[in-house]
């Protein structure tokens, strides 16, 4: 693959996919946001002392805020400092066991290439989930199949509703239009099977979208990122971002100018996938040198 | 207050959950999750409404624990739903998963909606919990030896034939005659005074000089104690030790507590000296260079060395150098390593480099990655040394103190010897042999005489004596002296370390190195380019060689240059509460609290903490296998030397959390010998599943996981704050219940070991296991007297608050789903008194105990400071002898190219094994015993041989290609399972830029044939293994063995640490 991959690049880096990261390449097609190549480059953003609070700790005071007002006013967002992603999956990990995902649905993965000729490597670590688009293509494409089957809530989020989007075909259509490679099918395993005895934890049900669902209900569904709603109805981060071990992820209220999102988008840096396709995601990535990774092998 | 506990629903608290249908694989089995078919019931009938569903945020919902996925020991909250733990995050009291944590003082329930970070495995940890694979009743074995045939017998039978031995598997073929010794026979020695005394004599014939001497000594003996000799195991070689010996206990991963569980039964009560851990397959050269630097002068002599090493204080470190350090995937991380230092890499405020032939994760952060050859870091080391040395970049101010005093004036917490004078013989010069000083009559702490003969410095020229330890008089000395001091040729140890590293060129060590020269002067400047706030951080990849010792010693040195010890952003060591109650006013001084504690003598069957020449089994050199006085716990040595009954038979073998046949480089060596009853008559394993190593067992008995038991996990250099994080029961357990002392408990390492205990009637379990009328009949009488040291602190008014009523009671309600047979509140409060109770509450409420993380500084001094003598310069080691050449080791970090245990130089690749094999981590998998978690192979099924697109090129191979790995030592490439089972070493390439040319690499963790991935047949049925835990390569048994010891592989014989990294192989294209 690798041989093949260095032929058909004319750039000088060539680059390389990790097995479980196949998939989640074809998503991370990085565009730099015109609007925001002409800004000066200076400093990314600025950030708490490290030896004051923690900044998961910040993240959790801005939610708390946030939640205070009413959804229509708030506007969630993820920021995501690939910086300081250092591929670890504890996001991949946290979010299978907070959402019981079956075998075949991750509703976030960590695509990892390499780039560069020995002994100038680079390896690059692009954590990928659903964008939350505020033009979000998977919603009309579903809803021409089955109506009401995903809809934007007011908070910005995009949700499925288990009970209408059941079925290959809607998720199929779905599934196309995304360029993000973000919406999976349930088809209902359990990664015990097969073995001497299905666990308990895995028959359990889940709160997604902020009613509880059984097994049998999202066994059959479309499923997808929701930015963990029953933890922010809790008043908690999402378990991706609670968990990032290097705290590359970030959540927050944009509309709160206060909170640390909110601060990090005026970073010169900040990109977001896919830009060109109109979809106004509502996560953004912040890379050390973009051109230098991502961009070097997808076209913009 | 009358605290209540909440039954979850009405039920039964015992019948939600019993998950493993390994026995039998019968109907019952499969519907004992009888929780969950409720559930599911109810769930489909549209009874669970959203109110009562998402229950994850409430703190009644949670526990505060310790993960044990892999050693880093993250502080967990396992989240519960309905009594079945189903989500497991960080503790946001602990300082590895929030960085900073929230105040230790915060109100449990205030904590609830925070959580700290927590890599995949640790997030992963209900499936080892709830792995279906594992084990519940005790299994014995039905075939031979590792041919997994299994009945389910009971527990009293269980204990019954192992205490009492007999014709214990007279229906397996071929040993319907074999007699088994039990453990009650071989429980000879008993007598706590006679052990003493002759404890006591034996030192004295290991003394003796001469060899008429010893025979002289040992003849003494055997008249002296003429009545006794039928408990040894040869009365001609007394110093082999009691019969108790012949019984050995060695385990995998254990933490405090329950290693002092085991020592307890093993040593203190069973009275065998054969109590090994596995440190020497992790990084044994590298705590043992830290033991070895950490002795302190006292009374006379080097000693108290703590088996330990520093590590940078990354939250605070300026230049990072990671030599063979993966601090993203393995190296006790990636959790906090990864929270301090990401942040401070955006901020520009930490700069990496990273020395790997492999481009880690940690590199991948890094300014500057250098793929050095495997086993060249001492040369890296060296010649950065040469060149600090000779642009004069070097922190002359800390090298020259001398002694405390010098420390104390140069405003140093630490001090080196590398100004100590030493002789052509390596000792280091005393006082009296230039006539500077007289020697000095002083008093031991027991009060017996000995002899000061103070050390020697040249101050600005002149001798001047001094003692290291002076907090009065500070000697400040020349740091470079080469000279002589009436009439004796002298260096300082610098000088001596100086000209090892000046021994070749930069260019010279650039080539062993396979790297430029200019790499050497950058990062030699870099790294003295930051003041005190620069580390070069050793770890497996420095140890894990032939030359490992010498290897880390060279690094440490480099690290005493710049002077970093006990500063911010230096090299700090870790701080724990003492458990035991060693502490004034702690309430439990668990050590003391023994009836009839034994004091294990004699040889080991490692023939640790001995020398060779000081034996009676001493024949001239080469010893038929090493000897380690300096090191403990060399894990590749305890099989292997059973095998050859060196220096004697072994009778019994435990096992616990231990799985040597898959861990060890070679492990196919440990495989022929378990599967040999005649050479180890009888095997017990305390584990999960059938593991790669207790399929070889003769009973293997269920233990239980890190989620539903004890431990005290202590810390890692690393983390600045004084801590101790508590494991305790946080999941209902899983085996079955059993009864021990009339309490009912579930199967476990401790109710084993306490119904052996019941069983012969040893002291130190039982009523009055810890005195009279002090119980030690359940697990949490041991464990929670440790709680309640903690809670005390280290010094009076060091104690935590008590536990409010609403503390009080949420302890309860979070504990409501656990059965009584692991947790009775009114058994727990009695097994540490009313008085400690609300505190020991107080602790296990937050998982621990954690100082603040402003208290672990003092400007920009570290407070929990090491403070003492490091030594630069080992004087024990310059005198000591290698056993197998009968040469003198080095007191001085040198270069050595890979050897075997003659000190013969290895050279396969002039036998065409081109490549380099290594291992790394990745941090999906910890070594033996994560493939059950299901959702880590859903991120990473498999692993790969990893191969450098150059090579590929050479051999003609592509990604994906599958290739066998060979090598001289195993030239099939091939497992030998003894079972009829053979399972060749193929693995998928995967062809990359990261890795240097010439050095292959696979992960640790795939590869299984045991741990659930194959077929068992238990109780006459078959239980089919799961074909996605048997996945991938694992390559050990493609590890060199040694030419000499023939069934270990290639060893450090000075540090102990096995080599992972020095084997030449070849891949064959399949």
């Amino acid at each position: 693959m690798a041989q093949e991959q260095k032929s058909n690049l004319t750039r000088r880096a060539f680059f390389k996919l990790t097995s479980s990261a196949a998939a989640g390449l074809a998503a991370v097609t990085a565009l730099l946001a015109s609007s925001r190549k002409s800004r000066p480059v200076g400093p990314p953003y600025s950030i708490t002392e490290f030896n004051g609070v923690s900044e998961t700790v910040r993240m959790h005071n801005d939610l708390q805020r946030a939640l205070a007002k009413k959804p229509e006013e708030r506007r969630w967002a993820m920021v995501i400092d690939t910086r300081r992603c250092i591929g670890c999956n504890a996001c991949t990990a946290a979010c299978i066991a907070e959402n019981n995902l079956p075998p075949g649905v991750m509703y976030r993965t960590v695509p990892e290439i390499e780039s560069g000729e020995f002994p100038d490597v680079q390896r690059h670590f692009m954590p990928t989930n659903c964008m939350q688009c505020d033009n979000a293509p998977c919603i009309e494409a579903a809803n021409k199949i089955i109506p009401g089957a995903m809809f934007k809530r007011p908070d910005g989020i995009v949700e499925i509703d288990y009970t209408k989007m059941r079925g290959r075909e809607v998720f199929e259509a779905a599934k196309s239009a995304c360029p993000y490679t973000a919406l999976y099918f349930d088809e209902g395993k359990n990664y015990t099977d097969g073995t001497p005895a299905v666990q308990p934890y895995e028959k359990r049900s889940v709160n997604e979208y902020d009613k509880t669902w059984t097994r049998l209900q999202t066994a059959g569904s479309t499923r997808k990122c929701h930015f963990c709603t029953q933890r922010l109805a809790a008043g908690q981060l999402p378990a991706c971002v609670a968990t990032c071990t290097g705290l590359a992820m970030h959540f927050g209220d944009l509309n709160d100018p206060e909170s640390l999102v909110a601060q990090m988008m005026q970073s010169n840096r900040l990109m977001r996938l896919e830009e060109s396709q109109g979809t106004e995601p509502r996560v953004f990535y912040l890379a050390a040198q973009p051109e230098e990774s991502c961009m070097t092998c997808h076209s913009f | 207050m009358k605290p209540k506990i909440d039954q979850p629903n009405g039920q039964s608290r015992r019948e939600f959950l019993k998950t493993s249908a390994l026995l039998g694989g019968s109907a019952a089995f499969l519907s004992q999750a009888v929780w969950c078919e409720k559930l599911f019931a109810a769930a489909e009938a549209g009874m669970l409404s959203a109110a009562d569903t998402y229950d994850l945020a409430k703190p009644e919902n949670m526990l505060q624990t310790v993960c044990l996925q892999c050693n880093t020991g993250c502080g967990i909250r396992v989240k519960l739903m309905n009594g079945v733990a189903v989500k497991i995050d960080g503790n946001p009291y602990n300082p590895w998963t929030l960085v900073p944590p929230i105040d230790y003082k915060t109100p449990l329930a205030d904590s609830a909606k925070l959580e700290g970070a927590l890599c995949p495995k640790g997030q992963s940890g209900v499936q080892t919990l709830y792995d279906p694979y594992r084990i519940v009743k005790i299994l014995k074995r039905a075939g031979k030896r590792g041919e997994n045939r299994w009945v389910s017998i009971s527990f009293e039978q269980a204990v019954n034939e192992i205490v009492n031995g007999g014709l214990l598997f007279k229906n397996v073929k071929g040993e319907e005659n074999r007699r088994v010794t039990g453990l009650k026979e071989l429980w000879a020695l008993r007598d706590p005074k006679l052990a003493a005394d002759m404890g006591k004599a034996i030192d004295e014939i290991r003394h003796k000089k001469t060899p008429e001497e010893k025979k002289a000594a040992v003849e003494e003996f055997k008249k002296k104690f003429a009545a006794h000799l039928h408990l040894l195991i040869d009365p001609e070689h007394p110093d082999l030790g009691p019969k108790n010996n012949q019984v050995s206990f060695v385990w995998g991963r254990v933490k405090a507590g329950r290693s002092e569980f085991i020592k307890r039964f093993i040593s203190e009560s069973f009275g065998s000296t054969n109590a090994h851990g596995h440190t020497t397959v992790c990084q044994g050269s590298l705590y043992f260079t830290g033991k070895a630097m950490s002795d302190q002068f006292v009374e006379g002599k080097f000693s108290g060395g703590q088996k330990f090493y520093w590590q940078a204080d990354t939250s605070n470190v300026d230049f990072l150098l990671a030599i063979g350090s993966s601090y993203l995937e393995g190296g006790y991380g990636p959790t906090h390593h990864a929270r301090k230092l990401m942040q401070r890499l955006v901020e520009g405020k930490v700069k990496i480099a990273v020395v790997d032939p492999r481009f880690s994760k940690i590199a991948a952060k890094a300014y500057k990655w250098v793929p050095a050859k495997p086993g060249s870091e001492a040369a890296l080391a060296l010649g950065m040394m040469r060149w600090i040395i000779e642009q004069k970049r070097f922190d002359e101010k800390f090298l020259s103190a001398a002694n405390k005093a010098a420390a104390k004036a140069a405003g140093e917490q630490s001090w080196t010897n590398a100004a100590w004078l030493v002789k052509e013989d390596g000792a280091f010069l005393r006082a009296s042999e230039i006539g500077l000083a007289p020697k000095e009559k002083r008093q031991t702490k027991d009060g017996k005489e000995w002899e000061f003969d103070p050390f020697v410095i040249l101050a600005k020229g002149q001798p001047l004596a001094f003692d290291p330890n002076d907090e009065k008089n500070a000697a400040a000395g020349d740091v470079l002296v080469n000279t002589t001091v009436g009439g004796i040729k002298v260096k300082s140890s610098l000088q001596i370390i100086y000209e090892s590293a000046a021994s070749k060129t930069i260019e010279e060590w650039a080539e062993v190195c396979g790297i430029s020269a200019d790499d050497i002067v950058e990062l030699a400047r870099e790294f003295t380019s930051h003041g005190k706030r620069a580390v070069a951080d050793p770890h497996r990849g420095v140890s894990q060689h032939t030359n490992g010792f010498y290897n880390v010693l060279a690094v440490y040195c480099l690290n005493a240059l710049i002077g970093n010890w006990d500063w911010k952003g230096g090299l700090i060591k870790a701080s724990t509460y003492n458990i035991l109650g060693e502490k004034e006013g702690q309430p439990f001084a668990l050590g003391k609290m023994h009836p009839a504690k034994l004091k294990p003598f004699g040889l080991s069957i490692i023939r640790h903490d001995a020398k060779y020449e000081e034996s009676t089994i001493f024949s001239g050199y080469p010893a038929r296998r090493n000897w380690y006085p300096f090191s403990s716990d060399v894990y590749q040595e305890i099989i292997p030397s059973i095998g050859d009954a060196y220096p004697y038979p072994t009778k019994v073998l435990f096992t616990y959390m231990a799985a040597p046949t898959y861990s060890l480089p070679g492990g196919q060596t440990n495989i022929e010998i378990l599967s040999d009853p005649n050479k180890i008559p009888l095997v017990i394993a305390s584990d999960i599943t059938i593991g790669e190593t207790s399929m070889y067992a003769d009973y293997i008995f269920p233990d239980l996981t890190y989620l539903e038991r004890w431990e005290f996990h202590g810390s890692h250099p690393s983390i600045p704050q004084k801590v101790q994080p508590v494991r305790n029961p946080a999941a209902a357990p899983v085996t079955e219940s059993v009864t021990v002392f009339g309490e009912k408990l579930p199967i476990s390492l401790e109710s084993m070991i306490l119904a052996i205990a019941e069983k012969m009637g040893l002291p130190g379990f039982g009523p009055n296991g810890l005195g009279e009328n002090q119980a030690l009949v359940r697990p949490e009488d041991f464990y929670l007297k440790m709680v309640a040291n903690i809670a005390a602190g280290d010094k009076p008014g060091d104690a935590v608050p008590d536990a409010d009523d609403a503390e009080l009671q949420l302890f309860l309600d979070a504990r409501r789903h656990l059965p009584p047979t692991v947790f009775d509140p009114v058994k727990w409060q009695q097994a540490v008194g009313e008085a400690n109770w609300k505190k020991v509450v107080y602790v296990l409420n937050r998982g621990g105990r954690y100082q603040d993380y402003e208290k672990a500084y003092d400007g920009e001094k570290f407070a929990n400071k090491y403070g003492q003598l490091i030594n630069v310069y080992l004087e024990k080691y310059a005198k000591a002898k290698s056993p197998m050449t009968g040469k003198k080791l080095f007191g001085y970090p040198v270069y050595q190219p890979v050897m075997d245990v003659l000190g013969r130089e290895i050279h396969d690749e002039q036998e065409g094994f081109d490549l380099n094999l290594i291992t790394y981590r990745v941090v999906t998998q910890t070594k033996s015993r994560t493939v059950a978690d299901y959702w880590l192979n859903a991120i990473q099924p498999t692993n790969e041989i990893l191969l450098n697109s150059q090579d590929a090129s050479r051999l003609g191979l592509s990604e994906g290609d599958k290739v066998k790995i060979v090598s001289k030592s195993n030239p099939d490439g091939m497992w030998d399972l003894k079972n009829g089972t053979f399972k060749p070493m193929i693995g998928e390439v995967k062809v990359i830029e990261g890795i240097r040319p010439g050095v292959i690499a696979f992960s640790l963790g795939k590869g299984h044939w045991a741990y659930g991935s194959s077929d068992v047949r238990i109780d006459g049925k078959i239980v089919k293994g799961d074909a996605r835990r048997a996945t991938g390569i694992h390559a050990n048994a493609a590890m060199r063995l040694d030419d000499h010891l023939k069934n270990t592989c290639l060893i450090d014989p000075v540090g102990g640490s096995v080599s992972f990294y020095d084997t030449r192989v070849r891949v064959v294209k399949i």
